[in-house]
């Protein structure tokens, strides 16, 4: 900690404590009782720590202090008096730059805004002389592309019995209790800012992290999955959002990525089938238009968007009859990204319910029969036909919604 | 890498285990030209029986470390396994099928547990395999301490015979042709895309459908079970027990595997590479003993020597890819 030096260059312990407990003081009353400088950090609660970020920066005595998203794990008290303190700091001469997705922090605490989309500047405002409307608009951007006006005919009404239903009666997790269903033919889509829980909800649905037994139904069955290996079984495929990571091995062929999850279907004897394998990992390659050398060419030698093709061909392989995908064209070309949109229509004329995150807005509106948005691990608006357009979106992910009734989102995470 | 191929003999460079075939050519050459006595029948089959139990435990580890591992404790394992096969056998140079055939059936079973039970601790109770195998290494030295306090004991005649059989090629080359036909058998079945895919994305192995912990415990019992294998031919060799013998043997294993090309990152590399590796190391160290005694050095400088092989070795893969960097 600054000022707090010592003689012979040691650290002053006494009065570098004494600052810590001043420094902790500022959010006297709205942090909890192990709020504390002798605390480990790791053990206090997402909201104390944020704090301790909070008053770290402030201990630098800054001439410019950015808050990034810092108000996202506080509670309502907490932000108060953050913005309290946000106050003073501001008569005392502080320049502060506050990133937000919270459109109603804004209006109570900053004297203009600045509003960036796809990494530009498309507006500055005053907030005195602007409504949430004109920010809305503006941060949402005029409805645009063709790829809007382009499937929408062919979204077809959910009815009968749905393939997969969720019911979650308390939080689990990083969930909020929440309830959806997918029927068969649809495209499910799944809104939001980043990391509002999105990940969590299809990887709990594909059984790679526990969601209690009797949430899940399919096809009218209570089902619960404890492994993907069962979720796999059960017709129910996922592609991850980060591929590197969790879809692809690296250092292995395209042919072996092609294959991970399906030698199973390839046996001969105690060995494998290899080359009635390999004819089918080739006609999924030219299914999917895989622009690849040969199967044994190591997966570096593919661009994203191929690899990309990679880890949803090896789940095609076997036929599944729901599909989950995690933000699957992040980091794809145009090109790709077309290829795959259209694979995608062909997979619900077929009958495939797919659940579909994704962060760009565009695919939302213009592949999906209905959006789920979600923020902080709850559903808080769904929307279908008329009510699917942009500003919509837009202003459900910023929990500026009325659209579900006494959601109570803006508060944040605490009850 | 993949798009500009090499032609044929730049190609032989580029696989991983170019680098064993190098140093192998290398001190064959050497110990050619200052010990031509090496290759009469009679030594070669007697060093390749030497070399028989490094080579298994080479082989061990690198299925431990395709799977994502690493196993320190093979050589604590093999002693283990040594000294339980020895008191197994008693003290009678000829005590018959069922105490020979029992011995080797306890001591297989002891060395697949023991890497069981490293294998439980690094898949379900997510230990380090570092640190787990290097804990658990002692365990396997104090029960080894336990079974045989002393070196002694005896080998029976037939054992000992068994591994001297020279019928066409040595009996250990026998040994080793046959690990490596189950090796290309084992290659072609799921449990080795499983092995692959854990080791090469663990991640991505789990969401794709596949029991990760636990083809994670079977890569360290397979590994325990070579080992045990190793003791076997081990003790058959030397004729007697000894709680202190697989000690150094860990740390050669490892350099069998970085010489042999597997990467230690897991998810790549194969058993050829290893046994060449482990072949290698002891080709090193004839050579490093011939220069010694050529040099007129004290013996004191054998350790030293041996310790920069060892590591100029395990350096050797980084130094090539730091020189193959493209500027």
């Amino acid at each position: 900690m600054a000022g707090a030096r010592g003689r012979f260059g040691r650290i002053d312990a006494k009065t570098a404590r004494e600052r810590t407990e001043a420094l902790l003081e500022l959010f006297k009353g709205v942090a909890g009782p192990r709020f504390l400088p002798d605390s480990l950090a790791g053990e206090l609660p997402p909201d104390e720590r944020q704090l301790v970020e909070i008053v770290k920066a402030a201990s630098l005595k800054p001439r410019i202090l950015v808050l990034d998203e810092a108000t996202a794990s506080l509670d309502a008290r907490q932000v108060e008096r953050l913005f309290t303190l946000v106050r003073e700091w501001k008569s005392g001469g502080l320049g502060i730059i506050i990133v937000t997705h919270r459109m109603e922090e804004i209006f109570r605490i900053a004297d203009r805004a600045t509003v960036l989309r796809n990494g530009a500047v498309v507006g500055e405002v005053k907030i005195g002389e602007t409504s949430r409307e004109a920010l809305i608009t503006l941060i949402s951007g005029e409805a645009s592309r063709a790829l809007q006006e382009e499937a929408k005919a062919a979204h077809s009404e959910a009815t009968g019995t749905p393939a997969l239903e969720l019911l979650l009666n308390q939080p689990t997790g990083r969930l909020k209790a929440l309830e959806l269903r997918l029927y068969q033919g649809e495209i499910l889509g799944l809104g939001g800012l980043h990391g509002q829980g999105q990940r969590e909800l299809l990887l709990g649905m594909f059984g790679a992290s526990p969601l209690g037994a009797e949430a899940m139904r399919l096809g009218g069955q209570p089902r619960q999955f404890r492994h993907p290996n069962e979720a796999m079984r059960a017709g129910i495929a996922y592609v991850p959002g980060d591929r590197g990571r969790e879809g692809l091995l690296m250092v292995r062929s395209i042919f072996e990525n092609f294959m991970l999850p399906n030698w199973k279907n390839y046996r001969a004897g105690g060995l494998l089938h290899v080359s009635k394998a390999r004819a089918a990992a080739l006609s999924v390659a030219q299914r999917l238009k895989l622009k690849f050398g040969t199967l044994g060419d190591d997966m570096t030698s593919l661009s994203g968007g191929n690899a990309q093709k990679v880890v949803l061909g090896k789940w095609l392989l076997r036929e599944p009859q729901i599909l989950l995908l995690d933000d699957p064209t992040k980091g794809i070309d145009v090109g790709a990204k077309a290829e795959f949109y259209a694979l995608l229509s062909e997979l619900r004329a077929q009958g495939l319910s797919v659940m579909f995150y994704s962060s760009d807005d565009d695919e939302l509106l213009s592949l999906c029969d209905r959006v789920l948005v979600m923020l902080e691990g709850g559903i808080v608006a769904e929307l279908s036909g008329n009510s699917l357009s942009r500003s919509a979106l837009v202003r459900a992910s910023l929990g500026a919604s009325n659209t579900v009734s006494g959601s109570g989102v803006l508060e944040g995470g605490k009850p | 890498m993949t798009q500009t191929r090499p032609q044929s003999p730049l190609r032989l460079l580029a696989q991983p285990w170019a680098l064993a075939l190098i140093l192998l050519t290398l001190g064959l050459v050497i110990t050619a030209v200052f010990q031509p006595a090496f290759f009469t029948p009679r030594t070669l089959s007697n060093n390749l029986r030497t070399y028989l139990p490094l080579v298994l435990l080479a082989v061990a580890q690198t299925i431990v470390v395709i799977g994502g591992g690493i196993d320190l404790s093979l050589g604590a394992i093999l002693t283990l396994s040594s000294v339980v096969m020895v008191q197994t056998f008693g003290p009678e140079p000829d005590p018959g099928l069922g105490r020979m055939l029992g011995g080797l059936a306890l001591g297989l079973l002891v060395g697949t547990l023991a890497g069981a039970v490293n294998g439980f601790c690094v898949a379900y109770l997510r230990l380090q395999p570092i640190i787990a195998t290097f804990a658990t290494a002692f365990v396997w030295g104090g029960l080894a301490l336990w079974v045989l306090p002393q070196p002694g004991g005896s080998v029976p005649n037939t054992l000992q015979e068994l591994v001297r059989v020279y019928f066409l090629i040595p009996f250990s080359l026998w040994v080793i042709l046959a690990v490596v036909l189950v090796w290309v058998w084992f290659l072609g079945t799921r449990a080795a895309k499983a092995l692959y895919a854990v080791g090469g994305n663990p991640q991505a192995a789990f969401t794709s459908g596949l029991n990760v912990e636990w083809t994670k415990l079977l890569s360290y019992a397979t590994a325990g079970f070579l080992t045990g294998l190793g003791a076997f031919f081990l003790v058959a060799d030397i004729a007697t027990g000894d709680p202190l013998i697989g000690g150094p043997l860990t740390l050669a294993s490892v350099v069998a595997v970085v010489i042999g090309g597997t990467r230690l990152s897991g998810g790549a590399g194969g058993i050829v590479g290893s046994i060449m590796g482990a072949v290698v190391y002891y080709l090193l160290k004839n050579v490093v003993a011939l220069s010694v005694f050529n040099l007129n050095l004290t013996p004191q400088w054998q350790t030293l020597i041996d310790g920069t092989v060892v590591v100029l070795a395990l350096a050797a893969p980084g130094l090539i890819r730091l020189f193959r960097r493209p500027r």
